[in-house]
């Protein structure tokens, strides 16, 4: 088990390298000079100086080969500099530090409204399989799924923010303002999670545990509960756990939409005006998040599913 | 025991009956006015970047910019200039506080001004600044090492506003600005809003509402959400397609205004086919500015005949536009050498078709179909029209090697109100031979000649009759083609009375609304 745990984290140190690279080729073969549109994002003018210029490319290490500027900025990142936002003049940290509770804030509460519904809807389709029940959830699915969260965005704020008048319709203050957009993005990932659930759900009552469990005549109610949901939860919870990374991803648009300071907005608002250091930290949190998940997720497996545990060893 | 819990808790109940009945009046008294915009300021400090502060009403500077785009008294009631152009004088208000109650001074200003030219970065490098003085309380002496007649423009920029001392650490950060505005800054939450409230000792008109809740929101779309739901009054820089929306819904108010940013063609001069002028005349011609405008812009905008809306003091107001008159466009052409030898629909030359690349950008949604419609008015003459859209960055690299025939662009013209800068940067040969994004590669003896000598002249109606000839001569000579001039759209909810844009997006001027 040890070995395995070791393994996997050494895995993310060449997967941590090649994000890094990729992200500091993107930056850098992006159009453009990236010191003049700062002082053209900061000053305020078309026309940046040439002089501030020149001494804004020596101090970004812009005119240096490739591969010595990603070495400093490597070495810089590797010692906890993610460098400054020419924009706030804060550091790039605590930029990140800033945005990221409102991003898992908004996160986890997608999650549990994931959770919430597509768990108790998705056992009931696998009960009443090929039911009505069964048809709308899987209507509903397709629905959702091929719904733009722009779109899903706009519709959640006029009818709970406007015609309803229940929730705020943007913007900041308690945990009200995060119930729109955690249902926002949430709505994608209830659609494949409750297929998922039913999916399974059926799989596992087709056991022959079940089976046994049915004819020691146990009433259908305690079968679903003790012996099958337990069973039946393993892929969905694992399927979620990957997922909680990508609603990090999905909090882009929500983000701005709904103008909560998270992440999403954050890397949003630094890409347009061309922040750097601020864009390659918010490129690198979101990798090292999806990541970290992701090895939680593999670890959470090895627990739950034994037999995965024994091919590993 | 038991009588001593009672009197507790009939004191406890007084107590929240007391402080309910406290918040209730605060409430009934307290008139909150909520906007948004999409605009956040990057920081706290004014001098850094103070745009925010100066449109919110919670820091002032000596110059103010009125409604033409001229520079007015503000701090400063008054301005002279020495005859050799190298000191000026400015004699500030006696009447100002501070809002913690300072005196305003002229040492508050100097330091103030001393702080910004180093924390603003490049803003004021322009200015050729060889001492700040402030000989008495009222006075403030600005000595330069060569003339400078924009000076009193730079200082309506908002990084030049003046704080009291009190705003600062002990290392001399801006902790809290305290400014001498309308109103005064109580709080900011980055990228989520800004909170000012009344200055009730303000030396002009005091604001009608008591606190202003300035919140951020990047989407147009989640402003008119806002809007809609009654969670703000006022929502800024809307889109066309959402203002129609309100025009002929009760309960809501559509203002606009032709601010300072025009849309144009910049042709480039140094090859063919618009290194000749009639060529460059004839797209004018052959451009129907009233279309673009109705149906790409649903209305919002006005059509250019100048650099400057005809609204701003520097424009000049003489300029007659270029009509849309295809014939007398084939005529130039033809008149150019380009006809239609082999009836293919395409004017050629040599053997040379007439083919041309237009360059243009997303960024401003708008550009590209205005593009679209160009290119569709330039085949109407004979004119083969590629159109290559791409990101501001990459069309921008493009022109800078002069790999284009037609740059189309959304230019900004009064950071600082005063022509010098702008037409100095895309007029002038210094700036076209280098830079700007206005004239490409053109160069003008008299135009060259009339910006110089703009520059060394303190008389401001002088120097308005020499930018007034300098745009006449560059209408003429068409090295750009000027389509139409931006619409700043902002919906107010119909209780609010005199909200105002401003064209150069100086100030709100909150103080001067009220909710009825």
């Amino acid at each position: 088990m040890h070995t395995i745990i070791l393994n996997r984290l050494l895995q993310m140190v060449p997967v941590m390298i090649g994000i890094s690279l990729i992200t500091f080729a993107v930056i850098s073969l992006s159009p453009g000079d990236p010191a003049e549109i700062t002082l053209r994002a900061t000053l305020g003018t078309e026309s940046p100086p040439k002089e501030a210029i020149a001494r804004l490319h020596e101090e970004m290490g812009l005119d240096d080969p490739w591969y010595i500027s990603y070495m400093k900025w490597a070495s810089r990142v590797l010692h906890g500099n993610l460098g400054y936002s020419y924009q706030t003049k804060r550091s790039t940290i605590e930029e990140i530090a800033y945005a990221l509770p409102t991003t898992f804030e908004l996160a986890f509460l997608s999650i549990i409204f994931s959770a919430a519904t597509a768990i108790p809807l998705g056992i009931l389709a696998a009960l009443r399989q090929n039911g009505p029940l069964d048809h709308l959830c899987r209507l509903s699915s397709i629905i959702s799924l091929s719904s733009p969260e722009y779109f899903v965005a706009i519709v959640f704020m006029l009818v709970g923010g406007i015609y309803l008048g229940i929730f705020p319709v943007a913007g900041t203050g308690g945990i009200e303002y995060f119930i729109l957009p955690a249902l926002t993005l949430s709505i994608g990932l209830s659609a494949v999670t409750m297929r998922i659930m039913r999916t399974s759900m059926i799989e596992t009552l087709e056991q022959d545990y079940i089976r046994t469990a049915r004819a020691k005549g146990l009433s259908r109610r305690i079968v679903i509960q003790r012996h099958a949901l337990k069973n039946a939860l393993i892929p969905v919870l694992i399927y979620m756990g990957t997922q909680f990374g990508w609603l990090f991803g999905g909090a882009v648009i929500i983000e701005s939409m709904f103008a909560l300071p998270g992440l999403g907005r954050l890397l949003v608002e630094s890409v347009s005006s061309m922040d750097i250091m601020v864009v390659q930290g918010c490129i690198l949190t979101f990798a090292a998040i999806i990541v970290l998940i992701n090895l939680g997720v593999d670890l959470a497996q090895l627990y739950l599913d034994p037999s995965i545990r024994d091919q590993g060893e | 025991m038991k009588k001593k819990e009672g009197f507790l808790f009939i004191l406890l109940a007084f107590v929240v009956m007391g402080a309910g009945c406290t918040e209730q009046e605060q409430q009934e008294e307290l008139q909150t006015l909520s906007i948004s915009g999409q605009w956040s300021p990057n920081t706290i400090d004014p001098h850094q970047s103070g745009y925010i502060a100066q449109r919110l009403g919670y820091a002032e500077t000596l110059v103010g910019v009125n409604y033409e785009g001229k520079i007015a008294p503000n701090l400063a009631k008054s301005w002279e200039v020495s005859d050799d152009g190298k000191n000026w004088t400015f004699i500030l208000r006696e009447d100002v506080l501070f809002h913690d109650g300072t005196p305003f001074t002229a040492g508050i200003m100097k330091n103030s001004l001393e702080r910004s030219l180093v924390r603003s970065e490049s803003i004021f490098e322009k200015i050729p600044i060889s001492a700040i003085e402030a000989p008495d309380d009222r006075t403030l002496v600005i000595r330069l090492e060569s003339p400078f007649p924009a000076l009193p423009a730079y200082f309506s920029k908002a990084e030049s506003v003046a704080l009291a001392p009190g705003s600062y650490d002990e290392d001399g950060n801006v902790l809290k600005p305290i400014g001498t505005g309308p109103f005064s800054f109580e709080s900011w939450k980055p990228e989520e809003e800004v909170v000012v409230v009344k200055n009730p000792d303000y030396w002009g008109q005091t604001a009608s509402v008591d606190k202003v809740i300035y919140r951020i929101m990047p989407e147009a779309l989640t402003r008119k959400m806002l809007l809609d739901s009654k969670e703000i009054k006022i929502a800024m820089i809307l889109s066309p397609e959402i203002a129609e929306e309100y025009t002929e819904k009760d309960g809501y108010t559509v203002l606009q205004q032709p601010i300072a940013r025009v849309r144009m063609l910049g042709f480039n001069t140094e090859r063919e086919p618009f290194d000749d002028k009639r060529v460059r005349q004839a797209v004018n011609y052959a451009i129907d500015r009233e279309a673009i405008v109705t149906y790409v812009l649903h209305g919002y905008g006005t059509t250019a005949a100048g650099l400057f809306p005809t609204g701003f003091y520097w424009a000049n107001k003489e300029i007659a536009p270029y009509t849309y008159d295809t014939e007398k466009a084939k005529s130039l052409l033809e008149e150019a050498g380009w006809t239609d030898t082999n009836g293919d629909g395409t004017l050629d030359k040599n053997g040379n078709p007439l083919k041309i690349t237009l360059i243009t950008y997303p960024e401003r949604a708008e550009l590209p179909s205005i593009a679209e419609v160009i290119q569709q008015q330039l085949k109407n003459v004979g004119i083969d029209t590629e159109l290559q859209v791409l990101n501001v960055d990459a069309a921008n690299s493009l022109r800078n090697q002069g790999d284009f025939d037609i740059f189309l662009v959304g230019r900004g013209l009064l950071f600082v109100p005063d022509p010098d800068e702008i037409m100095m940067t895309d007029y002038h040969s210094s700036g076209t031979s280098t830079d700007g994004w206005g004239a490409y590669r053109w160069y003008n003896e008299s135009v060259d000649g009339l910006l110089e000598e703009a520059r060394t002249t303190s008389d401001m109606a002088v120097r308005k009759e020499l930018y007034d000839e300098a745009q006449a001569i560059i209408v003429e000579e068409a090295p750009v083609a000027y389509l139409n001039y931006y619409v700043n759209i902002d919906v107010t909810t119909s209780d609010i009375e005199g909200y105002r844009l401003h064209p150069t997006e100086y100030s709100l001027y909150l103080e001067n609304v009220s909710i009825v």
